[in-house]
């Protein structure tokens, strides 16, 4: 069963200025610009914001009246612009920061990460790092787990890995993944896509459906996914019916005999 | 054996594009010359958690004299399309794209002669990217500074760039014109180099249909060689 997470008049400072939505599907992805308020909205989400105003509803209770410690294991939230470890081994980091061992080596099994603990926290790469806040926040077993731009740390490669291990792990564990991206590309894979703009809700549905509006996502000032932008050009010259994001399909498709 | 190339001789007024996985050996060979790195990240510190104590520091860390620093910090910030008011802002609560901004503005300040940019344009809106591709080509084209883009993105450094080169296991194995090197498709396979967008289409339709488009970097060319050949 999915959660359902309800925003409803989020207003912060000049950044957010009224968010209204009801999230109900198992893969979000939230998008736009550069500082149009993403992170902010997660900040909120994740509680370190408090001042906002409007109210949150997750499965049907206001996030304010949780308890922190309960909260958390509702909601893991995962933002990768700071970063701090204070042990010397990924394992001691984690002893020092959950007491969900079981849970732990469950986690490292499913993803094949056991080597992972003798590793010392200062060698490892964006990509461990990554991996290393996933298993710590995986082992709250949170019904919804935030990530914040990951994209970022990740190189195209890792980040495709990253994203099918986190699908395997959704699907045995009904949770909801709520992720930010700049890079249209990203939100191909998600089921419902979100576009941010100047604090305001601009665009939501299904991402392809939402892709399609060229138009509107030009003058928000975001890339579309390259086959996207071939197709809706296309089919603007009558050239295609539909957006085909497979390179060959879409060779076949305009040349076919 | 892959024919290994001697380290290019890095060209005043061009910018290249570095593709390979641990390249941080080849920027270390830069080390005695003037050069700017700007990061994937900027972390905050401790010592200068504000953004102006940072610029100041990371400036005077560099050895450099430069009068009126307070005026050249504000300009170097409005010019990368900063508000000034950022200047008291603790780092640790800047956006992704503001710590990009941030290095880019130090570095307009430093005046290095070769620019470096890791994960170069990733993380950055439309508008955003076209506000740092043009400072760096006008840094580039009035005051011939080389600038090097490091990115694993293809397509990115096929739009922006004039030369390329591959790093491999430690080693050069590669350079050239950009648009040279990323139409010798059987090499980019070879090593496993995404082939750009673009370039991978015009290939495609040469390759399945014997279609000949010609290659492009603008989407709207590319929409009216297909115009023309359907």
């Amino acid at each position: 069963m999915s959660n359902i997470i309800q925003l409803e008049n989020i207003q912060y400072g000049q950044i957010l200025k009224n968010i209204t939505c009801t999230i109900q599907n198992d893969f979000v992805m939230i998008s736009g610009p550069n500082n149009c308020g993403k992170t902010t909205l997660i900040r909120i989400l994740n509680r370190e914001i408090k001042d906002y105003s409007g109210t949150i509803m997750i499965n049907n209770q206001n996030i304010e009246n949780y308890k922190l410690d309960e909260y958390l294991n509702i909601v893991q939230t995962i933002i990768p612009t700071e970063l701090l470890f204070l042990e010397e081994t990924v394992e001691e980091e984690i002893k020092l920061q959950t007491n969900n061992l079981e849970e732990i080596n469950i986690i490292l099994e499913e993803f094949k990460l056991k080597k992972l603990l003798s590793k010392k926290t200062n060698t490892l790469s964006d990509n461990e790092i990554i991996y290393l806040q996933l298993i710590l926040a995986l082992s709250h077993n949170p019904k919804i787990l935030i990530l914040d731009n990951i994209s970022s740390y990740l190189n195209k490669q890792d980040y495709k890995t990253i994203i099918n291990n986190l699908k395997e792990y959704q699907v045995k564990h009904s949770m909801t993944i709520i992720m930010t991206c700049i890079d249209l590309e990203e939100s191909i894979e998600s089921d419902y896509l979100y576009i941010m703009n100047h604090g305001e809700l601009a665009l939501e549905g299904n991402p392809l459906e939402v892709l399609k509006k060229d138009n509107i996502i030009n003058k928000i000032g975001l890339d579309l996914p390259f086959m996207v932008d071939l197709s809706v050009k296309l089919m603007d010259y009558d050239l295609l019916k539909e957006v085909i994001l497979e390179k060959d399909r879409m060779v076949e498709e305009l040349w076919k005999k | 054996m892959e024919e290994v190339i001697q380290s290019p001789i890095w060209k005043d007024s061009t910018i290249y594009g570095i593709i390979g996985k641990s390249t941080k050996e080849l920027i270390n060979s830069f080390k005695e010359k003037n050069i700017y790195c700007i990061k994937k990240h900027l972390e905050s510190t401790m010592n200068h958690p504000t953004v102006y104590s940072r610029m100041e520091n990371e400036i005077r860390k560099r050895n450099l004299i430069i009068k009126n620093l307070e005026k050249k910090i504000i300009d170097s910030l409005k010019i990368v399309g900063l508000r000034t008011s950022l200047l008291n802002q603790n780092i640790h609560l800047l956006s992704t794209s503001e710590r990009k901004m941030i290095q880019l503005a130090i570095c307009l300040i430093t005046n290095p002669d070769i620019i470096i940019m890791e994960d170069a344009l990733k993380d950055l809106d439309k508008k955003t990217k076209k506000r740092v591709y043009n400072l760096l080509q006008k840094m580039k084209d009035q005051y011939q500074k080389t600038i090097i883009f490091i990115s694993d993105d293809t397509n990115i450094l096929y739009q922006y760039t004039n030369q390329i080169v591959i790093y491999k296991n430690d080693q050069i194995i590669k350079t050239g014109n950009t648009q040279e090197v990323f139409e010798n498709i059987s090499f980019l396979k070879k090593h496993r180099i995404k082939i750009p967008d673009m370039i991978e289409i015009t290939y495609l339709a040469k390759k399945k249909k014997n279609i000949k488009l010609e290659y492009h970097k603008d989407i709207r060319d590319i929409i009216k060689d297909i115009y023309k050949h359907v």
